[in-house]
């Protein structure tokens, strides 16, 4: 760990299904409850649209956390995402973990549209953990974060 | 005696003679290199170039899917392959068959009994804990079925469970020591049942979540898309790391997942029956929810 614990401040990244997670997210700030702004959201259709590399990704650009939220069992937008969501995260979390990286890293929840309160706890929660945790050294050993060349950068791109 | 070679010469004879088949995928020795290897056999006379023993080590399942696949564009009548499996190649012809890229006529599948192969005296770890030594699927048997059959210890699954063990920062430097020295020749996927996409995500040009540098890092996520993308599907060949240059024990990973899928979702082997539907193609409402 380079950097003190004290200047450095978790960074999560939290995938929100659209149409219950993000909703729960959006209801905590219109209603605003007090929760830690370390987590930078990105809304996506539904939970099973997380694919693992979002998730490895996401940590190997720096995230120290990743959550994953969508709708509870039964209601997903799309009738049955969140089943396979269900499946494949724990599948992806037990291996993610054999390889090396802290369970308490990843996690999911069921996050629906009236639940601001739950969003606030769950947030306040994994930013807590994850400070407890340290950064996450799922990283380059060089500490620095591969940028690919000119040619490569379109496949960046932001959404298409 | 007639041992299972010449049955399986005289088959392979038949098949071609008959027209039943168009070509017998099975071994042939090569001399110069020492070593058993893929043979197309197309004409009946030709059917004395098989052997079938110890030496057969190689998988001919993903021949299968490669000659399909390079010959489709020159051929347009139906063809049927006559292909010879051991239990564990069974098992990579029923997920070819189940992922659907080839049709179940296009195959027909010799089923040969197998007591390992390799070195009798030191056997890959595949052998040594096979529960498989009769085909689970196959539509011609060759050799007898082994009267009373138990079921070996797994030597692999210890090995996972006391990695499981460790703390997770000795996994962490595990995994980065063996990632580190994966060249991404990407020998494992070509000889994976279970790696049949058309596309692979690696070969992509924008699949913008991959990049082929040989880093630990982007090793690592090579390594851990690979496994979760075979999840549930993988049916524990051994090929992978058996053609794995630098030695990289991609079977931890595999059986890792496969026991983790078998205990969460209570489902059989994977590739041992034509009908079934892979675990994480389904699911079921009462499935497993505390890790929420
Ligand atoms: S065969 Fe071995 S070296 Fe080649 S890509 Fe696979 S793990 Fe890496
Ligand atoms: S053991 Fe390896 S080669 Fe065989 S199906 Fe599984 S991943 Fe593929
Ligand atoms: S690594 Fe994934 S995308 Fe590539 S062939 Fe295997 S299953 Fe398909
Ligand atoms: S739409 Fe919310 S989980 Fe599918």
């Amino acid at each position: 760990m380079n950097k003190s614990k004290r200047d450095w401040e978790p960074r999560l990244v939290g995938f929100l299904c659209n149409w219950c997670s993000y909703a729960g997210a959006d209801l905590a700030g219109t209603s605003r409850m007090q929760y830690p702004p370390n987590m930078r959201v990105i809304r996506v259709p539904c939970s099973s649209r997380v694919r693992p590399e979002f998730i490895l990704r996401a940590l190997q650009k720096g995230a120290d956390g990743v959550l994953v939220a969508g709708c509870h069992p039964g209601d997903c937008h799309y009738t049955t995402g969140n089943y396979y969501t269900r499946r494949r995260f724990q599948v992806i979390k037990r291996l993610l973990t054999f390889l090396g990286v802290d369970p308490r890293r990843v996690m999911a929840s069921w996050i629906s549209a009236a639940e601001g309160g739950k969003y606030q706890q769950v947030v306040t929660e994994f930013v807590e953990t994850i400070r407890e945790l340290g950064p996450c050294d799922f990283r380059p050993t060089n500490g620095q974060i591969f940028v690919p060349a000119a040619d490569e950068r379109t496949d960046l791109g932001v959404v298409s | 005696m007639t041992t299972i070679q010449d049955e399986l010469r005289e088959t392979a004879r038949t098949l071609l003679a008959e027209g039943q088949v168009d070509c017998v995928l099975g071994w042939a020795w090569e001399e110069e290199l020492q070593r058993a290897v893929p043979c197309f056999v197309r004409a009946a006379e030709d059917a004395k170039r098989l052997i079938w023993d110890e030496r057969c080590v190689v998988s001919l399942a993903p021949f299968l899917l490669h000659m399909k696949r390079q010959l489709s564009s020159v051929r347009t009548e139906p063809s049927r392959t006559a292909i010879v499996v051991k239990g564990c190649d069974a098992r990579g012809v029923v997920r070819i068959l189940r992922d659907q890229q080839l049709e179940r006529d296009e195959v027909l599948i010799i089923g040969v009994v197998c007591q390992g192969v390799g070195d009798p005296d030191n056997r890959p770890a595949k052998c040594r804990e096979c529960q498989y030594h009769v085909p689970p699927v196959y539509d011609l048997l060759l050799g007898e079925e082994p009267k009373e059959t138990q079921t070996p210890s797994s030597p692999l699954l210890e090995r996972v469970r006391e990695i499981e063990g460790w703390d997770v920062a000795d996994r962490a430097s595990y995994w980065r020591e063996h990632f580190s020295r994966c060249l991404r020749c990407y020998a494992c996927r070509q000889v994976c049942p279970a790696c049949n996409c058309v596309e692979c995500i690696f070969d992509s040009e924008r699949t913008r979540w991959t990049y082929k540098r040989t880093t630990a890092e982007e090793n690592m996520i090579f390594h851990a898309i690979r496994a979760f993308h075979v999840a549930g599907r993988c049916v524990e060949c051994g090929e992978c790391e058996r053609a794995c240059p630098m030695g990289i024990p991609l079977m931890e990973i595999n059986k890792k997942v496969a026991s983790d899928i078998k205990e969460l979702f209570s489902v059989p082997d994977a590739g041992v029956d034509l009908r079934e539907e892979p675990p994480l193609v389904r699911y079921e409402t009462g499935d497993l929810d505390h890790f929420v």
